[in-house]
């Protein structure tokens, strides 16, 4: 596994190069440059933050109508 | 199965479906936030190779008209905030009002847009007229259809009269209330970034 690993990690690195897709790689500012890393990080980073968000505040809302809680109301 | 687990599982169910409306309102409003995150990025990325407002030939808006209609925004959310609380409230009618009053200035709010709208294309600035107003037509045009979505809906839930019990139709309202929220605290960022950053409006 290990060994294969290796292998894919060479291959990727030898043939690796710079992607025309990149909007700033090429022909780019400073100021734009800065603007793309610092959009990628907003957009790699706030759905994280949102989908945590989520996930406590159902965990929190759950809580509230378990069984037990439920059952004292009653 | 003895009856007092039924009826405690058929109180769960209950009360489970009647917050649906509200759990399914938090992930659509999540989706909507990656949605002008999207939108905002592609701006961010885009304007720093460009010029600031206005290029050549372009209008400037008015800083005051822009920010009194961004003040009636914030203050639409905050009378739906007030008649949301108020529900609870012996007078019914007070809530209803509150609300009515919200509803009135988010609809002020697309009037003057449209007026904005129409003045701006009056003047040769159309969504191919340069990158600036592309975005422009683009952003500010999916939030004004996000701002009349979210009326109608806030609208049709505060006065549709319905035979469902009071839970259920105050999870809905809360669904509403949801949503206009997002749509009202997603303008101040927008207007930043669209109307005050690049140079959009003037003093």
């Amino acid at each position: 596994m290990n060994k294969l690993f290796t292998f894919v990690s060479i291959i990727i690195l030898t043939f690796a190069n710079s992607a025309n897709a990149c909007p700033v790689c090429f022909d780019a500012n400073e100021k734009s440059r800065i603007a793309d890393y610092l959009t990628t990080a907003f957009l790699s980073l706030f759905p994280l933050l949102m989908i945590g968000c989520l996930v406590y505040w159902l965990k929190k809302y759950s809580g509230e109508t378990e069984p037990h809680s439920i059952k004292s109301n009653l | 199965m003895n009856t007092a687990t039924q009826v405690i599982t058929q109180k769960i169910i209950s009360k489970r479906r009647s917050e649906a409306p509200v759990v399914g309102m938090v992930l659509f409003i999540i989706v909507e936030a990656m949605f002008f995150a999207a939108f905002i990025s592609a701006y961010i990325v885009t304007s720093s190779q460009l010029d600031p407002w206005p290029p050549i030939g372009m209008p400037v808006l008015s800083f005051g008209t822009s920010s009194f209609n961004t003040i009636i925004l914030l203050g639409s959310g905050i009378f739906v905030a007030m008649g949301y609380l108020q529900q609870n409230g012996t007078k019914k009618s007070s809530n209803k009002d509150l609300m009515l009053i919200g509803l009135l200035l988010g609809l002020s709010f697309l009037v003057f847009q449209g007026q904005e709208w129409a003045g701006m294309i009056e003047y040769g600035a159309t969504f191919n007229s340069n990158t600036h107003s592309s975005f422009f037509y683009l952003v500010i045009g999916s939030h004004g259809l996000h701002v009349l979505g979210s009326l109608t809906w806030l609208a049709v839930v505060v006065y549709k009269r319905d035979a469902q019990n009071s839970y259920s139709r105050k999870q809905k309202l809360l669904s509403a209330c949801l949503l206009w929220y997002f749509v009202v605290l997603v303008w101040p960022v927008l207007y930043y970034l669209i109307y005050i950053y690049p140079g959009m409006v003037v003093l």
